[in-house]
């Protein structure tokens, strides 16, 4: 992808060209197209329950789309506002005020105000690295976190993020994205989906 | 999971509405099932590199991906096709 660089009344436009059109980066000053912020390291991506706001993790925190993309607003988060890195977004998929976060920092956040407001809800979850956050679609107060490091390991809560409990070690290899897919196991649950850098990997998740 | 790549998947999106319509996001591009992970194919002419993925569950045919330069891509066809978001 070729790239230019453009000056402009001391601001530092980088717009990248390609085979999608450009997008744009604006850091500082005015820019021509200041849509989209500085992501740096995108780490997810998600719809709230009503399909109109498009939620983006990333390392340099959590951002918001309420236009399909094209401009963000970045979510102002409690406890480091400036640097949490966004490892997971995980939307209520009955609610639209409630979504969860997990994040590198300061373990799983949750907000059922649509983001405004953000609490932490880390009882019982015995590392805060965490690198994935699964919601189950039948019941939304269900869910998994994968933590990383310190406390590695599955958890679930059955109660929104009020208790966490570790029920499993996870899957192998570095855990990029952790999802609850509506697939009967027969077993009386459905799937954990765990996209990894040794591929996809699945696992019922009534262990 | 016939057609999927075993590198590295950064991403993963599973349409609501149909529970065997998956994607995933890798430094490949984008793969498509839609029979619970049997099959797996790629997606033509899709963006590389890519990071994350998500499905409009409002509208489970227009599906969005970040890549790696922060480049937000949109399709409408459940996949098949991707265009820029901005």
């Amino acid at each position: 992808m070729a790239r230019m660089i453009v000056i402009i009344s001391a601001a530092v436009v980088i717009v990248g060209l390609g085979a999608y059109g450009f997008a744009t980066v604006s850091e500082g000053g005015e820019a021509t197209h200041p849509r989209a912020p500085v992501f740096e390291h995108v780490h997810a991506l998600a719809f709230d329950a009503t399909g109109r706001s498009l939620w983006l993790g990333a390392h340099t925190g959590l951002y918001r789309s309420e236009d399909g993309g094209q401009t963000w607003t970045k979510a102002a988060l409690p406890l480091r506002p400036d640097a949490l890195d966004v490892m997971a977004v995980t939307p209520d998929p009955r609610d639209a005020g409630t979504l969860y976060i997990g994040t590198h920092e300061a373990g799983v956040l949750k907000s059922t105000d649509g983001g405004r407001n953000w609490s932490e809800v880390n009882d019982g979850l015995r590392g805060r690295d965490v690198h994935g956050l699964a919601i189950d679609p039948n019941s939304p107060v269900k869910l998994h976190a994968l933590v990383r490091e310190k406390g590695e390991g599955v958890y679930r809560t059955t109660n929104g993020g009020q208790k966490w409990a570790r029920v499993d070690d996870g899957p192998g290899g570095e855990t990029k994205s952790l999802t609850s897919v509506n697939l009967a196991t027969g077993m009386g649950g459905i799937y954990l989906y765990a996209g990894t850098a040794e591929g996809l990997q699945r696992n019922p998740d009534c262990f | 999971m016939g057609g999927l790549p075993t590198a590295t998947v950064n991403g993963f999106a599973v349409d609501p509405s149909n529970a065997k319509v998956m994607h995933v996001a890798t430094r490949d591009g984008i793969f498509r099932t839609d029979n619970g992970g049997w099959t797996w194919t790629p997606v033509a002419n899709g963006p590389k590199n890519v990071l994350a993925v998500a499905v409009n569950p409002r509208k489970p045919s227009e599906v969005y991906a970040a890549t790696m330069d922060g480049t937000i891509v949109r399709s409408t066809d459940g996949g098949a096709r991707w265009s820029a978001a901005h």
